[in-house]
């Protein structure tokens, strides 16, 4: 063990990156605080969207970024998105459609794919993954919730974009 | 005879001169006493001793033991309410301490007016999912203490007859016990609001007759008389002051249920000076 994890005070700081406004799917990363340290150690990769967690680990995350990737090449082996065909003024169009934990069900189409892999990409750059491997079995729903307070995501205001 | 009359006439004369000789001394030794008896300090008289005879034995009063709670904040208000204002008759003593203690266990909580809910799905350890929602609430203990804080101080400031603050105090405590989950058991389920308080209240108020005051006073309450509208204002007040809590609910949550059974009961109670609440 080195010395960065014997200061490790067990809060989680949290912070976000907005995937896509509309449909207000988030990407959330949970960092460690450790103090006298400038650099951040990434906890969590988490998709929430509109206030409902769709994924909790990286594999799970990474998952879903590939099934973005795949789009319509995507099949019934997905595990989040699944390729539909809906009408939006007459007109025919691909999407995906991923369902939430309440059964609420959100469309992605092709350029918000894209667009929301984009800014995945961006938003994960120049953080080390090493701790986030080792440790991310460790969590649980008092963690987050704790965790959640503390960074003002239970708050109503809070959220304004 | 000229020899003595000349003999006897200087004696005269000196008997004289020393008289007056003397009279004079007298005189300048007289002013001079009043001079120094004006220049003395007089002599403070000394008061007369009173002695006081104070009743010093400590009164003893028939109580319960306040470590029975688990917070301070119900010890205390037990010993504002029975040893400071002397409230010790029956039943109120019992159904009040009672009372007491049922919000002194409870854990129960109200869902906070400010709050977002957000629905958790975690991946665990094992690899399954746990399900909850978190969210931030108030603790109910700590609402009705501060409730119960509000209503003295309301008191401390009007004249109610010690037989209204008690029923008072009382009603006010039975009307929040829908909130304490652990009682849930005691009472039909799928009863609205109304009902189960009155259900509680008949489980509680086991010794006051059905026609007592405190039933009288729990109604005004439902129907909001305005005679009483400083109770929900002692409500509202406690709540807008509230530490919020971050909670997460978790699916088939259990309570552990408070036994009536388990309170205070009357036989319980000791002989306790004033002085040690």
């Amino acid at each position: 063990m080195d010395d960065n994890i014997s200061k490790y005070n067990g809060e989680i700081d949290i912070s976000h990156v907005i995937l896509d406004h509309g449909k207000n799917i988030k990407l959330l990363r949970g960092f460690e605080i450790v103090p006298d340290i400038d650099k951040r150690y990434m906890r969590n990769v988490v998709i929430m969207v509109s206030d409902e967690f769709v994924t909790s680990n990286l594999t799970d995350s990474i998952r879903l970024r590939e099934e973005l990737i795949l789009f319509t090449s995507g099949d019934l082996q997905n595990k989040f998105l699944y390729p539909t065909t809906r009408k939006i003024k007459k007109e025919t169009v691909h999407s995906l459609v991923l369902t939430l934990p309440s059964k609420k069900e959100v469309f992605i189409g092709r350029a918000e794919a894209r667009t929301m892999v984009t800014i995945w990409n961006m938003a994960m750059q120049g953080y080390s993954f090493s701790r986030l491997s080792e440790f991310e079995t460790s969590q649980s729903l008092e963690t987050w919730t704790r965790a959640l307070e503390r960074n003002g995501y239970l708050e109503i205001d809070s959220m304004e974009y | 005879m000229l020899l003595i009359s000349i003999l006897i006439i200087p004696l005269i004369a000196y008997v004289i001169f020393v008289s007056i000789g003397n009279k004079k001394r007298e005189h300048i030794e007289e002013e001079k006493k009043e001079i120094e008896e004006e220049v003395k300090p007089k002599e403070i008289e000394k008061s007369k001793e009173i002695m006081l005879y104070f009743q010093t034995d400590s009164i003893k009063i028939s109580a319960y033991s306040s470590y029975a709670f688990r917070g301070f904040k119900a010890s205390n208000f037990y010993k504002k309410i029975v040893a400071n204002r002397l409230f010790i008759d029956e039943p109120f003593h019992t159904t009040f301490f009672q009372l007491l203690q049922i919000y002194d266990q409870t854990e129960s909580w109200v869902k906070s007016f400010k709050t977002k809910e957000i629905k958790l799905k975690i991946r665990m350890k094992n690899g399954k999912f746990a399900e909850g929602t978190s969210f931030k609430v108030y603790s109910v203990s700590k609402i009705i203490f501060d409730f119960l804080g509000n209503i003295l101080e309301y008191f401390d400031n009007r004249r109610y007859s010690k037989n209204d603050q008690k029923n008072v105090i009382l009603t006010a405590l039975i009307w929040k016990l829908d909130l304490v989950i652990e009682l849930k058991y005691l009472c039909q389920k799928n009863l609205n609001n109304i009902d189960q308080r009155e259900c509680l209240a008949k489980k509680l108020l086991i010794h006051y007759e059905k026609n007592h005051e405190v039933f009288q006073i729990l109604h005004m309450l439902e129907v909001k008389h305005e005679n009483l509208l400083f109770v929900f204002e002692s409500y509202n007040k406690a709540l807008k002051w509230q530490r919020e809590y971050p909670y997460v609910q978790k699916e088939g949550e259990q309570y552990s249920a408070i036994r009536l059974e388990d309170l205070a009961s009357i036989n319980s109670k000791k002989l306790i000076s004033l002085d040690a609440f």
